[in-house]
Protein backbone atom coordinates (compact mmCIF):
# COMPACT_ATOMS: atom_id res chain seq x y z
CA UNK A 1 0.00 0.00 0.00
CA UNK A 2 1.63 3.40 -1.21
CA UNK A 3 1.36 6.24 1.75
CA UNK A 4 0.11 9.18 0.25
CA UNK A 5 2.98 12.07 1.00
CA UNK A 6 0.96 14.32 3.32
CA UNK A 7 0.58 11.45 5.86
CA UNK A 8 4.20 10.77 5.19
CA UNK A 9 5.51 14.14 6.00
CA UNK A 10 3.30 14.27 9.22
CA UNK A 11 4.74 11.59 10.40
CA UNK A 12 8.17 12.94 9.63
CA UNK A 13 6.96 16.18 11.36
CA UNK A 14 5.70 14.53 14.59
CA UNK A 15 9.13 12.53 15.11
CA UNK A 16 11.21 14.87 14.52
CA UNK A 17 13.67 15.71 17.09
CA UNK A 18 11.91 19.55 16.38
CA UNK A 19 8.70 18.37 17.75
CA UNK A 20 8.35 19.92 21.02
CA UNK A 21 7.86 17.18 23.23
CA UNK A 22 10.95 17.36 25.04
CA UNK A 23 12.76 14.21 23.51
CA UNK A 24 16.52 15.35 24.04
CA UNK A 25 16.57 15.11 27.31
CA UNK A 26 16.05 11.38 27.88
CA UNK A 27 18.23 8.31 27.61
CA UNK A 28 16.29 5.70 28.31
CA UNK A 29 19.06 4.46 30.76
CA UNK A 30 21.60 4.72 28.29
CA UNK A 31 23.77 7.55 30.06
CA UNK A 32 24.00 4.77 33.43
CA UNK A 33 25.25 2.06 30.96
CA UNK A 34 27.68 4.90 29.70
CA UNK A 35 29.22 5.87 33.22
CA UNK A 36 29.54 2.11 34.18
CA UNK A 37 31.64 1.83 30.45
CA UNK A 38 29.01 -0.83 29.08
CA UNK A 39 28.53 1.73 26.27
CA UNK A 40 31.61 2.38 25.19
CA UNK A 41 31.99 1.96 21.19
CA UNK A 42 30.47 1.28 17.57
CA UNK A 43 29.93 -2.07 19.02
CA UNK A 44 28.81 -2.06 22.63
CA UNK A 45 26.25 0.65 21.47
CA UNK A 46 25.03 -1.33 19.09
CA UNK A 47 24.59 -4.36 20.32
CA UNK A 48 22.58 -2.62 23.85
CA UNK A 49 19.94 -0.44 20.90
CA UNK A 50 19.64 -3.50 19.29
CA UNK A 51 18.31 -5.22 22.56
CA UNK A 52 16.29 -2.01 24.06
CA UNK A 53 14.57 -2.02 20.43
CA UNK A 54 14.06 -5.81 20.23
CA UNK A 55 13.88 -6.57 23.55
CA UNK A 56 13.10 -3.70 25.61
CA UNK A 57 11.17 -0.50 25.11
CA UNK A 58 11.26 -0.42 21.60
CA UNK A 59 8.99 -3.51 21.31
CA UNK A 60 6.71 -3.06 23.95
CA UNK A 61 6.63 0.84 22.43
CA UNK A 62 5.57 -0.79 18.94
CA UNK A 63 2.72 -2.82 20.51
CA UNK A 64 1.37 -0.42 22.70
CA UNK A 65 1.38 2.27 19.65
CA UNK A 66 -0.40 -0.46 17.35
CA UNK A 67 -3.30 -0.87 20.12
CA UNK A 68 -3.50 2.80 20.67
CA UNK A 69 -3.84 3.16 16.83
CA UNK A 70 -6.62 0.41 16.33
CA UNK A 71 -8.58 1.92 19.51
CA UNK A 72 -8.07 4.81 18.67
CA UNK A 73 -11.99 5.57 18.47
CA UNK A 74 -13.12 3.01 21.28
CA UNK A 75 -12.64 5.35 24.47
CA UNK A 76 -12.92 3.02 27.31
CA UNK A 77 -10.22 0.22 25.04
CA UNK A 78 -7.92 3.42 24.51
CA UNK A 79 -7.82 4.54 28.03
CA UNK A 80 -7.22 0.35 28.88
CA UNK A 81 -3.76 0.87 27.00
CA UNK A 82 -3.01 4.12 28.25
CA UNK A 83 -3.61 2.79 31.57
CA UNK A 84 -1.30 -0.38 30.80
CA UNK A 85 1.67 1.39 29.46
CA UNK A 86 2.17 4.24 31.76
CA UNK A 87 1.50 0.65 34.71
CA UNK A 88 4.37 -0.95 32.74
CA UNK A 89 7.12 1.70 33.29
CA UNK A 90 9.84 -0.01 35.03
CA UNK A 91 11.20 3.24 36.57
CA UNK A 92 10.52 6.79 38.32
CA UNK A 93 12.77 7.94 35.58
CA UNK A 94 11.25 6.26 32.43
CA UNK A 95 7.51 6.96 33.67
CA UNK A 96 8.66 10.35 33.52
CA UNK A 97 10.10 9.88 30.49
CA UNK A 98 7.34 8.35 28.82
CA UNK A 99 4.58 10.41 30.49
CA UNK A 100 6.32 14.03 29.75
CA UNK A 101 6.39 13.33 26.51
CA UNK A 102 3.45 11.42 25.68
CA UNK A 103 1.09 14.84 27.43
CA UNK A 104 3.65 16.98 25.50
CA UNK A 105 3.07 15.31 22.23
CA UNK A 106 -0.77 14.73 22.52
CA UNK A 107 -0.63 18.79 23.22
CA UNK A 108 1.07 19.97 20.44
CA UNK A 109 -0.90 18.15 17.88
CA UNK A 110 -4.35 19.03 19.38
CA UNK A 111 -3.43 22.37 18.53
CA UNK A 112 -1.22 22.26 15.52
CA UNK A 113 -3.07 19.22 13.89
CA UNK A 114 -6.83 19.39 15.45
CA UNK A 115 -9.14 17.35 13.98
CA UNK A 116 -12.73 15.32 15.46
CA UNK A 117 -10.45 12.27 15.85
CA UNK A 118 -7.83 13.91 17.92
CA UNK A 119 -10.67 15.94 20.18
CA UNK A 120 -12.01 12.03 20.61
CA UNK A 121 -8.75 10.62 22.03
CA UNK A 122 -8.39 13.85 24.86
CA UNK A 123 -11.52 13.36 25.90
CA UNK A 124 -10.70 9.55 26.17
CA UNK A 125 -7.42 10.08 27.77
CA UNK A 126 -6.45 11.72 31.31
CA UNK A 127 -4.06 14.04 31.68
CA UNK A 128 -0.97 11.23 32.04
CA UNK A 129 -0.24 9.82 28.64
CA UNK A 130 2.16 7.63 27.48
CA UNK A 131 4.03 8.61 24.78
CA UNK A 132 3.60 5.35 22.51
CA UNK A 133 -0.14 5.77 22.83
CA UNK A 134 -0.30 9.38 22.12
CA UNK A 135 1.52 9.06 18.89
CA UNK A 136 -0.40 5.88 18.12
CA UNK A 137 -4.11 7.16 18.46
CA UNK A 138 -3.25 10.60 16.78
CA UNK A 139 -1.90 9.06 13.80
CA UNK A 140 -5.03 7.20 13.61
CA UNK A 141 -7.07 10.25 13.87
CA UNK A 142 -5.23 11.51 11.00
CA UNK A 143 -5.72 8.19 9.06
CA UNK A 144 -2.55 7.62 9.21
CA UNK A 145 -1.34 3.51 8.31
CA UNK A 146 -0.31 1.94 11.11
CA UNK A 147 2.67 0.08 9.80
CA UNK A 148 4.41 3.18 8.65
CA UNK A 149 3.42 4.57 11.81
CA UNK A 150 4.85 2.30 14.03
CA UNK A 151 8.08 2.29 11.72
CA UNK A 152 8.79 5.92 11.99
CA UNK A 153 8.01 5.53 16.20
CA UNK A 154 10.69 3.19 16.03
CA UNK A 155 13.37 4.80 14.39
CA UNK A 156 12.71 8.29 16.06
CA UNK A 157 13.05 6.23 19.32
CA UNK A 158 16.62 4.82 18.05
CA UNK A 159 17.45 8.08 16.66
CA UNK A 160 17.00 9.93 19.93
CA UNK A 161 18.80 7.40 21.73
CA UNK A 162 22.58 7.68 19.33
CA UNK A 163 21.69 11.25 19.69
CA UNK A 164 22.28 10.52 23.65
CA UNK A 165 25.09 8.72 22.86
CA UNK A 166 26.67 11.24 20.91
CA UNK A 167 26.07 13.76 23.96
CA UNK A 168 27.40 11.49 26.66
CA UNK A 169 29.52 8.92 25.07
CA UNK A 170 33.10 8.42 23.41
CA UNK A 171 30.62 8.23 19.87
CA UNK A 172 31.13 10.28 16.74
CA UNK A 173 28.71 11.46 14.40
CA UNK A 174 29.76 8.63 11.61
CA UNK A 175 29.45 6.33 14.06
CA UNK A 176 25.87 7.17 14.95
CA UNK A 177 24.61 8.11 11.59
CA UNK A 178 25.83 4.32 10.28
CA UNK A 179 24.15 3.11 13.46
CA UNK A 180 20.86 4.46 12.19
CA UNK A 181 21.52 3.09 8.87
CA UNK A 182 22.05 -0.27 10.64
CA UNK A 183 19.08 -0.18 13.08
CA UNK A 184 16.68 1.28 10.49
CA UNK A 185 15.73 -2.57 8.58
CA UNK A 186 15.64 -4.02 12.15
CA UNK A 187 12.79 -1.59 12.87
CA UNK A 188 10.69 -2.39 9.77
CA UNK A 189 10.72 -5.73 11.00
CA UNK A 190 9.69 -5.06 13.92
CA UNK A 191 6.99 -2.66 12.82
CA UNK A 192 5.54 -5.67 10.13
CA UNK A 193 6.03 -8.27 13.05
CA UNK A 194 3.78 -6.09 15.68
CA UNK A 195 1.48 -4.08 13.08
CA UNK A 196 -1.40 -6.43 14.40
CA UNK A 197 -0.21 -7.69 17.99
CA UNK A 198 -2.44 -7.72 20.77
CA UNK A 199 -1.48 -6.63 24.23
CA UNK A 200 -0.75 -10.12 25.27
CA UNK A 201 2.07 -9.78 22.74
CA UNK A 202 3.83 -7.11 25.62
CA UNK A 203 7.08 -8.25 27.30
CA UNK A 204 11.02 -7.47 27.45
CA UNK A 205 14.02 -9.03 28.70
CA UNK A 206 16.19 -5.79 29.36
CA UNK A 207 16.49 -6.18 33.31
CA UNK A 208 19.95 -4.18 33.04
CA UNK A 209 18.24 -1.22 31.45
CA UNK A 210 15.90 -1.21 34.42
CA UNK A 211 18.08 -1.58 37.06
CA UNK A 212 20.11 0.81 35.22
CA UNK A 213 17.68 3.06 34.98
CA UNK A 214 17.27 2.96 39.02
CA UNK A 215 20.94 3.60 39.51
CA UNK A 216 20.68 6.70 37.31
CA UNK A 217 18.63 8.46 39.58
CA UNK A 218 21.54 8.64 42.02
CA UNK A 219 24.48 8.93 39.26
CA UNK A 220 26.82 12.09 40.28
CA UNK A 221 26.96 13.67 36.87
CA UNK A 222 24.20 13.88 34.51
CA UNK A 223 22.63 15.52 31.53
CA UNK A 224 19.82 13.62 31.04
CA UNK A 225 16.23 13.01 32.86
CA UNK A 226 16.46 9.32 32.65
CA UNK B 1 20.77 -33.61 31.82
CA UNK B 2 18.56 -34.80 34.88
CA UNK B 3 14.49 -35.85 32.93
CA UNK B 4 11.33 -34.69 34.91
CA UNK B 5 10.06 -37.44 37.13
CA UNK B 6 7.49 -39.42 34.67
CA UNK B 7 3.84 -38.71 35.97
CA UNK B 8 0.52 -37.14 34.50
CA UNK B 9 0.20 -33.31 33.58
CA UNK B 10 -0.85 -32.00 37.38
CA UNK B 11 -3.44 -29.51 38.25
CA UNK B 12 -3.38 -27.90 41.51
CA UNK B 13 -5.00 -25.13 43.47
CA UNK B 14 -4.83 -23.58 46.31
CA UNK B 15 -7.73 -20.67 47.62
CA UNK B 16 -7.86 -19.39 51.16
CA UNK B 17 -9.39 -16.60 52.65
CA UNK B 18 -7.93 -15.25 55.83
CA UNK B 19 -10.56 -13.16 58.14
CA UNK B 20 -10.25 -11.14 61.68
CA UNK B 21 -11.90 -12.64 64.81
CA UNK B 22 -11.47 -10.49 67.60
CA UNK B 23 -8.90 -8.47 66.55
CA UNK B 24 -6.69 -11.82 65.35
CA UNK B 25 -6.49 -12.92 61.65
CA UNK B 26 -7.76 -16.60 61.13
CA UNK B 27 -7.80 -18.85 58.50
CA UNK B 28 -11.34 -19.24 57.44
CA UNK B 29 -11.67 -21.03 54.44
CA UNK B 30 -9.24 -23.46 52.85
CA UNK B 31 -9.66 -25.41 49.72
CA UNK B 32 -7.13 -27.80 48.25
CA UNK B 33 -6.74 -29.81 45.38
CA UNK B 34 -4.60 -31.08 43.29
CA UNK B 35 -1.16 -32.05 44.78
CA UNK B 36 -0.96 -28.44 46.52
CA UNK B 37 -1.20 -28.05 50.48
CA UNK B 38 -0.92 -25.34 52.41
CA UNK B 39 0.21 -25.51 56.03
CA UNK B 40 0.04 -23.01 58.69
CA UNK B 41 2.99 -24.40 61.22
CA UNK B 42 3.18 -21.37 62.92
CA UNK B 43 1.45 -18.07 64.15
CA UNK B 44 4.12 -15.13 64.31
CA UNK B 45 3.58 -11.87 66.60
CA UNK B 46 0.40 -12.68 65.51
CA UNK B 47 0.53 -13.05 62.30
CA UNK B 48 -0.48 -16.78 60.69
CA UNK B 49 1.97 -17.83 58.01
CA UNK B 50 0.91 -20.07 55.34
CA UNK B 51 3.87 -22.66 53.72
CA UNK B 52 2.36 -23.71 50.39
CA UNK B 53 3.85 -27.30 49.46
CA UNK B 54 4.05 -28.71 46.18
CA UNK B 55 3.63 -32.48 46.83
CA UNK B 56 4.36 -32.83 42.98
CA UNK B 57 8.11 -32.23 44.28
CA UNK B 58 8.06 -29.27 41.02
CA UNK B 59 6.83 -28.23 37.97
CA UNK B 60 6.74 -29.97 34.53
CA UNK B 61 5.46 -30.54 30.71
CA UNK B 62 2.61 -28.58 30.96
CA UNK B 63 1.30 -28.43 34.94
CA UNK B 64 -1.05 -25.84 36.09
CA UNK B 65 -1.01 -24.25 39.28
CA UNK B 66 -3.08 -21.72 40.59
CA UNK B 67 -2.74 -20.13 44.28
CA UNK B 68 -5.50 -17.38 45.56
CA UNK B 69 -5.62 -15.71 49.03
CA UNK B 70 -7.98 -13.06 49.87
CA UNK B 71 -7.11 -11.14 53.31
CA UNK B 72 -10.44 -9.66 54.70
CA UNK B 73 -10.23 -5.90 55.98
CA UNK B 74 -7.95 -5.55 58.70
CA UNK B 75 -5.93 -9.04 58.44
CA UNK B 76 -2.46 -9.98 58.22
CA UNK B 77 -1.03 -12.91 56.37
CA UNK B 78 2.41 -13.92 55.13
CA UNK B 79 3.12 -17.30 52.61
CA UNK B 80 6.35 -18.72 51.81
CA UNK B 81 7.02 -21.97 50.07
CA UNK B 82 8.01 -24.96 52.00
CA UNK B 83 11.14 -24.97 49.36
CA UNK B 84 12.27 -23.71 45.94
CA UNK B 85 10.15 -24.48 43.52
CA UNK B 86 12.10 -26.52 40.26
CA UNK B 87 10.76 -26.10 36.71
CA UNK B 88 11.85 -29.31 34.74
CA UNK B 89 12.56 -29.60 31.57
CA UNK B 90 9.89 -29.81 29.06
CA UNK B 91 9.62 -32.74 26.32
CA UNK B 92 6.90 -29.65 24.80
CA UNK B 93 4.20 -28.36 26.78
CA UNK B 94 4.43 -24.81 28.65
CA UNK B 95 3.43 -25.19 32.29
CA UNK B 96 1.49 -22.11 34.17
CA UNK B 97 1.58 -21.05 37.38
CA UNK B 98 -1.01 -18.35 38.37
CA UNK B 99 -1.28 -16.31 41.56
CA UNK B 100 -3.85 -14.49 42.46
CA UNK B 101 -4.63 -12.00 45.90
CA UNK B 102 -7.00 -9.48 46.78
CA UNK B 103 -5.96 -7.51 49.83
CA UNK B 104 -8.85 -5.72 51.53
CA UNK B 105 -8.44 -1.99 53.37
CA UNK B 106 -6.23 -2.87 56.39
CA UNK B 107 -5.06 -5.82 55.29
CA UNK B 108 -1.38 -6.75 55.06
CA UNK B 109 0.18 -9.68 53.16
CA UNK B 110 4.00 -10.41 52.26
CA UNK B 111 4.30 -12.95 49.85
CA UNK B 112 7.61 -14.64 50.34
CA UNK B 113 8.38 -17.54 48.46
CA UNK B 114 11.64 -19.23 48.21
CA UNK B 115 13.35 -19.26 44.99
CA UNK B 116 12.32 -20.57 41.71
CA UNK B 117 14.79 -22.38 39.67
CA UNK B 118 14.24 -22.41 35.91
CA UNK B 119 15.84 -26.06 34.54
CA UNK B 120 17.65 -26.08 30.88
CA UNK B 121 14.66 -26.40 28.63
CA UNK B 122 11.62 -26.05 30.85
CA UNK B 123 8.82 -23.52 29.96
CA UNK B 124 6.64 -21.39 32.35
CA UNK B 125 3.98 -18.84 32.54
CA UNK B 126 3.49 -17.05 35.43
CA UNK B 127 1.64 -14.45 36.35
CA UNK B 128 0.86 -12.40 39.41
CA UNK B 129 -2.33 -10.01 39.94
CA UNK B 130 -2.83 -8.36 43.06
CA UNK B 131 -6.40 -6.80 43.89
CA UNK B 132 -6.11 -4.09 46.79
CA UNK B 133 -8.42 -1.60 48.60
CA UNK B 134 -7.62 1.28 49.91
CA UNK B 135 -4.46 1.09 52.24
CA UNK B 136 -4.43 -2.42 51.82
CA UNK B 137 -0.31 -3.67 51.82
CA UNK B 138 1.17 -5.98 49.53
CA UNK B 139 5.08 -6.57 49.59
CA UNK B 140 6.28 -9.19 46.76
CA UNK B 141 9.53 -11.07 46.46
CA UNK B 142 10.22 -13.24 43.84
CA UNK B 143 13.60 -14.82 43.41
CA UNK B 144 14.48 -16.84 40.14
CA UNK B 145 17.48 -18.87 39.04
CA UNK B 146 18.40 -19.40 35.47
CA UNK B 147 19.63 -23.10 35.64
CA UNK B 148 20.61 -25.22 38.45
CA UNK B 149 23.37 -22.81 39.35
CA UNK B 150 25.31 -25.04 41.66
CA UNK B 151 25.39 -28.08 39.34
CA UNK B 152 26.79 -25.19 36.67
CA UNK B 153 23.52 -25.72 34.57
CA UNK B 154 23.30 -22.89 31.49
CA UNK B 155 19.73 -22.48 30.04
CA UNK B 156 20.25 -23.32 26.35
CA UNK B 157 17.01 -23.12 25.77
CA UNK B 158 13.60 -22.22 27.42
CA UNK B 159 10.69 -19.90 27.80
CA UNK B 160 9.95 -17.87 30.66
CA UNK B 161 6.92 -15.47 30.96
CA UNK B 162 6.40 -13.43 33.90
CA UNK B 163 3.11 -11.20 34.47
CA UNK B 164 2.54 -8.60 36.65
CA UNK B 165 -0.99 -7.05 37.39
CA UNK B 166 -0.97 -4.78 40.17
CA UNK B 167 -4.84 -2.73 41.02
CA UNK B 168 -5.69 -0.37 43.62
CA UNK B 169 -9.38 0.90 44.08
CA UNK B 170 -9.75 -0.64 40.38
CA UNK B 171 -7.13 1.01 38.71
CA UNK B 172 -3.88 -0.65 37.42
CA UNK B 173 -0.75 0.91 38.93
CA UNK B 174 2.00 -1.44 38.36
CA UNK B 175 2.20 -3.49 35.08
CA UNK B 176 5.65 -6.34 34.11
CA UNK B 177 6.01 -8.62 31.37
CA UNK B 178 9.46 -10.22 31.63
CA UNK B 179 9.75 -12.39 28.33
CA UNK B 180 12.77 -14.55 27.86
CA UNK B 181 12.42 -16.90 24.86
CA UNK B 182 15.20 -19.09 23.69
CA UNK B 183 18.38 -19.42 24.42
CA UNK B 184 17.74 -17.84 27.60
CA UNK B 185 21.50 -18.07 28.89
CA UNK B 186 22.83 -16.38 26.33
CA UNK B 187 20.18 -13.57 25.97
CA UNK B 188 21.55 -12.76 30.10
CA UNK B 189 24.78 -12.72 28.84
CA UNK B 190 23.99 -9.58 26.79
CA UNK B 191 24.88 -6.02 28.49
CA UNK B 192 21.10 -4.65 28.11
CA UNK B 193 19.49 -7.89 29.45
CA UNK B 194 21.05 -9.90 32.17
CA UNK B 195 25.29 -8.89 32.43
CA UNK B 196 25.97 -12.69 32.98
CA UNK B 197 23.48 -12.48 35.89
CA UNK B 198 21.88 -16.61 36.85
CA UNK B 199 20.08 -15.38 39.30
CA UNK B 200 16.80 -12.14 39.77
CA UNK B 201 15.87 -11.00 42.78
CA UNK B 202 12.38 -9.01 42.00
CA UNK B 203 10.93 -7.02 45.63
CA UNK B 204 7.84 -4.71 45.09
CA UNK B 205 6.47 -3.25 48.23
CA UNK B 206 2.77 -1.84 47.29
CA UNK B 207 2.33 -0.81 50.85
CA UNK B 208 1.14 2.64 51.67
CA UNK B 209 4.25 5.00 52.44
CA UNK B 210 6.63 2.21 50.75
CA UNK B 211 7.79 5.46 48.41
CA UNK B 212 8.90 7.41 51.13
CA UNK B 213 11.53 4.79 52.09
CA UNK B 214 13.11 4.84 49.04
CA UNK B 215 16.49 6.90 50.85
CA UNK B 216 16.09 4.27 53.69
CA UNK B 217 15.98 1.90 51.44
CA UNK B 218 19.32 2.65 49.49
CA UNK B 219 21.22 2.64 52.05
CA UNK B 220 19.97 -1.04 53.93
CA UNK B 221 20.93 -2.02 49.96
CA UNK B 222 24.21 -0.74 50.51
CA UNK B 223 24.71 -2.57 53.67
CA UNK B 224 22.85 -5.89 52.88
CA UNK B 225 23.50 -6.40 49.22
CA UNK B 226 27.87 -7.10 48.53
CA UNK B 227 28.55 -8.85 45.54
CA UNK B 228 25.29 -8.37 44.11
CA UNK B 229 24.20 -5.71 41.19
CA UNK B 230 20.90 -3.75 43.26
CA UNK B 231 19.32 -1.02 42.92
CA UNK B 232 15.68 0.61 44.19
CA UNK B 233 13.08 3.28 42.35
CA UNK B 234 10.23 4.42 43.99
CA UNK B 235 6.54 5.94 41.86
CA UNK B 236 3.30 5.81 41.97
CA UNK B 237 3.22 4.74 45.37
CA UNK B 238 5.17 1.78 45.06
CA UNK B 239 8.62 0.87 45.78
CA UNK B 240 10.85 -1.64 43.87
CA UNK B 241 14.13 -3.32 44.41
CA UNK B 242 15.73 -5.53 41.59
CA UNK B 243 18.87 -7.52 42.57
CA UNK B 244 21.06 -9.35 39.66
CA UNK B 245 24.07 -11.98 40.39
CA UNK B 246 26.24 -14.35 39.59
CA UNK B 247 23.99 -17.08 41.31
CA UNK B 248 20.77 -17.69 43.32
CA UNK B 249 22.63 -18.29 46.45
CA UNK B 250 24.50 -15.43 46.97
CA UNK B 251 21.57 -13.59 45.59
CA UNK B 252 19.28 -15.22 47.86
CA UNK B 253 21.34 -14.94 50.69
CA UNK B 254 21.24 -10.90 50.10
CA UNK B 255 17.71 -10.82 49.55
CA UNK B 256 16.65 -12.51 52.91
CA UNK B 257 19.15 -9.91 54.68
CA UNK B 258 17.90 -6.89 53.00
CA UNK B 259 13.80 -8.19 53.52
CA UNK B 260 14.57 -9.36 56.99
CA UNK B 261 15.87 -5.26 57.72
CA UNK B 262 12.97 -3.45 55.58
CA UNK B 263 10.48 -5.38 56.99
CA UNK B 264 11.90 -5.30 60.80
CA UNK B 265 11.19 -8.99 61.14
CA UNK B 266 13.11 -12.68 60.39
CA UNK B 267 12.73 -14.74 57.41
CA UNK B 268 9.91 -17.24 58.04
CA UNK B 269 11.75 -20.21 59.08
CA UNK B 270 11.53 -22.44 56.29
CA UNK B 271 14.08 -19.90 54.54
CA UNK B 272 16.61 -19.99 57.56
CA UNK B 273 17.62 -23.80 56.50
Amino acid sequence: MLMLMIEALRLMAWLSPTYPVGSFAYSHGLEWAVETGEIHDEASLEAWLGDVLEFGAGRNDLILAGNAHRFAGDIAALAAVNELALALAPSRELHLETSQQGRSFLDATLAAWPCDGMTGIATALPATVAFPVAVGAAAAAHGTARRETLAAYGLAFVQNLISAALRCAPIGQTVGTRLVAALAPRVTVLAEEFEDAGLDALGSATLRVDLGSFRHETQYSRIFRS
Amino acid sequence: MAQAPVRQRSHGTVRLSVSAFGGRSRIVDLAEAGPLRLRFPNVVDGTPEGILVNTAGGVACGDHFETALDLAPGTEFVLTTTAAEKIYKSDGPTSTIINRVTVAAGANLAWLPQETILFDHSRLRRSFEAVLAGDAGLLVVELLAFGRNAHGERLTDGLFEDVWRIRRDGRLTYADALRLDGPIDAMLARAAIGGGARALGTIIDFTPGAEARLEEVRALLDETTAGIDAGASAWNGHLAVRLLGPAIGPLRTAAARFVSAYRGKTMPRVWQS
